[in-house]
């Protein structure tokens, strides 16, 4: 069975006075239902723009999109790049949703929850709004709101953050949809809410069997909930493997750099946190060569000037594990281990 | 919510009775005797004394204030005996230049000016906001660019030159109006068409002004409400853009522009002065200026200051209370 979502070489860029930002370039994955990619990079490496892409809600008068994203449903296969925009909004909210970062701030004001919640199902729905609303209360219930009876006709101001959140899934979820898009869902939360979060979408995922995206820079939800990761920098993917992989077999000097940068509680105060040095790169006319050399470590082991000259294409270097590296996979395992580990200590 | 009501109402009924204070104060200390102008050339100071008395000014401010408010709710009357003036309440006093209570002059004045300030807040609201959310949806282009043009007109272009021009290029150059009949009061219940034609110019002269800073502020407020984040969680439900723009849009865009709305309003019944001069209308902006410029008329200045204040303090409860019942956040605070 081909996975749900198929995305093939995706670009996304946006013109601007200064030339085109490659927001996104040579995008390519796979989601399967039931399944937890996470893709993990810094701000403005693309992970985002890419999804959003995905979820047809970028302005397409400020937006190039080139590339395929593939829906496998039911009734046949959807590109929703190249669909007509009337088609990809008959699928938001129904086949694909997206919940967002700032919970704050994504739930309308002046409308109650139960009203948001009971539009959203409504629009794929037949039923009166007294329906909606009790389809509202058993997903508010769902998603763990205490007292969902009363809650429902409550107004988002009402709600703290972190059960603003669980709103937005019950709104994201109420349409039963095969691909959830989560964009950093916990990274307005604070961390004991945080987790319960993250075991929600868990507890949902299982519920609906659904395909899951989650758009984090935090390593450790990484760790916490994925199955497979996709690593972006500078607008492309530059490792995509298992989760376990990226943890301890990681091919990528970049995905080992933002590895080392996690603090951690069984290393002594004497160890100092170690940071990946420098900025990553305007997107604008991105030189060619690879977009992260001026900030490797390892730059120096490639001969020549490879890194400089030639941009690394993403290569299969180990079963199921792509990376972008001009160096062999016995070279990078090697690097990973010894002399890292050791430099900074 | 009934908790909210009664509190606001206490302090409106508060700031009235403030204002009503300082109205007072400010015109016991002006430099004019209005005693001494109810006389002209044949005044002597026992005439100027008797006159004093009978306009109730002998007294100090604060029973003069107290007398007005006991008027307001139990009626007034001046002089004594055959002479005798009564001027039943709602009392705002008599005014001796016109020989008239002031309550029935308002009552006259009203009216046109309520006709005046109704169809222009209609007019204006329709084009400002309609013109506003235009621009917006279609920001850089065509209908954009007309909207910047009205704008930049309408808000440069003060009523005293828009309205000669409507007066002079529209009304008499096409005749639509009897120069002789102009500025008579025409009830809408007689007379329909008449007070159409009476009041239509005068209302889009008002309106014009109006739109204009409406419109910029409608667009703007779309414009920024629609990078909101709860507008891209809308898009995301898969709602269209046409319900988007209704529902969750406007809803918010349009809020803020009620509660300048009620009070551009208000500020309109107090009389607008310009526009009643310019075609001749006989409303509150007329009959306060009258009293101020030529007659010196204290009772006429005085409740129609009061009226104008009340106006939009009243406005200002209305327009809170409207508010909470639209915006949740208000409600419960």
């Amino acid at each position: 069975m081909k996975p749900f979502l198929e995305v093939k070489n995706l670009n996304v860029s946006f013109p601007t006075e200064d030339g085109n930002v490659n927001a996104s370039q040579d995008i390519s994955f796979e989601v399967a239902l039931g399944e937890t990619l996470a893709i993990v990079g810094e701000s403005g490496s693309g992970k985002s723009v890419s999804n959003l892409a995905i979820m047809g809600l970028h302005n397409p008068a400020r937006t190039i999109i080139s590339g395929q994203a593939i829906l496998n449903l039911e009734s046949g296969p959807v590109d929703v790049i190249t669909a007509p925009a009337e088609t990809v909004r008959r699928l938001r909210g129904k086949a694909m949703a997206m919940i967002f970062q700032d919970p704050m701030s994504s739930l309308h004001p002046y409308y109650s929850i139960g009203d948001q919640i009971s539009e959203a199902w409504r629009l794929y729905n037949e039923g009166n709004k007294k329906d909606g609303l009790k389809k509202a209360t058993e997903m508010l219930d769902l998603v763990g709101i205490p007292d969902a009876g009363r809650r429902v006709n409550e107004y988002p101001h009402q709600f703290s953050g972190g059960m603003r959140q669980r709103v937005m899934i019950a709104m994201a979820l109420v349409n039963n949809p095969q691909l959830l898009i989560a964009d950093e869902p916990t990274t307005a939360l604070d961390v004991t809410v945080q987790s319960q979060i993250l075991q929600l979408l868990r507890d949902m995922q299982k519920e609906f069997n659904m395909a899951v995206i989650l758009i984090t820079h935090d390593l450790g939800v990484v760790a916490e909930v994925a199955d497979r990761v996709n690593v972006m920098y500078a607008g492309k993917i530059v490792e995509q493997a298992k989760v376990d992989e990226i943890y301890y077999r990681s091919l990528q000097p970049y995905t080992m750099g933002l590895l080392q940068s996690i603090p951690r509680v069984d290393q002594l105060d004497s160890h100092r946190l170690k940071t990946i040095p420098g900025q990553p790169p305007s997107l604008i006319g991105l030189p060619a060569g690879c977009s992260f050399r001026a900030r490797c470590e390892f730059a120096s082991h490639v001969p020549g000037n490879l890194c400089a000259t030639v941009a690394p294409a993403l290569e299969e270097k180990a079963p199921a594990h792509l990376t972008r590296c001009h160096l062999t996979s016995a070279q990078l395992l090697e690097l990973n281990t010894s002399d890292v580990r050791g430099s900074h200590n | 919510m009934l908790k909210f009501v009664s509190r606001r109402l206490a302090y409106t009924f508060a700031v009235l009775v403030l204002v009503s204070i300082v109205v007072f104060i400010i015109f016991n200390y002006l430099p004019i005797d209005p005693a001494r102008l109810t006389c002209g050339k044949s005044c002597f100071p026992a005439l100027i004394e008797a006159n004093r008395h009978r306009l109730g000014l002998d007294v100090p401010w604060w029973e003069q204030w107290w007398r007005f408010i006991h008027g307001l709710f139990a009626g007034r009357s001046y002089a004594e005996g055959s002479a005798a003036i009564v001027c039943g309440a709602p009392s705002f006093g008599y005014s001796f230049n016109q020989h008239s209570c002031v309550t029935s002059l308002i009552g006259q004045a009203f009216p046109v000016t309520f006709s005046l300030a109704i169809g222009s807040f209609i007019l204006w609201m329709i084009m400002g906001i309609s013109l506003g959310v235009l621009a917006a949806r279609f920001k850089g282009r065509m209908p954009d660019r007309i909207a910047t043009v009205f704008v930049l007109v309408g808000t440069s272009l003060p009523t005293f030159i828009s309205g000669l021009l409507i007066l002079l290029f529209v009304v008499l150059k096409f005749n639509l109006i009897n120069p002789i009949e102009m500025g008579q009061w025409m009830s809408p219940f007689s007379n329909p068409w008449g007070y159409f034609k009476e009041f239509i110019f005068p209302c889009i002269t008002l309106a014009l002004a109006y739109a204009a800073t409406y419109t910029r502020f409608t667009r703007s407020n779309v414009i920024e409400t629609s990078s909101e984040d709860f507008i891209r969680t809308a898009k995301a439900k898969g709602l269209s853009s046409g319900v988007i723009l209704r529902k969750h849009t406007l809803r918010a865009a349009l809020s803020p522009i009620l509660t300048i709305a009620g009070l551009d309003f208000a500020g309109l019944l107090g009389g607008a002065i310009i526009t009643e001069q310019i075609f001749n209308l006989p409303g509150l902006g007329r009959l306060s200026i009258k009293a101020v410029l030529t007659d010196y008329d204290l009772p006429v200045i005085l409740s129609t200051t009061l009226l104008a204040a009340a106006f939009v303090v009243i406005a200002n409860l209305v327009v809170d209370i409207a508010y909470a019942f639209i915006d949740p956040r208000v409600r419960v605070a």
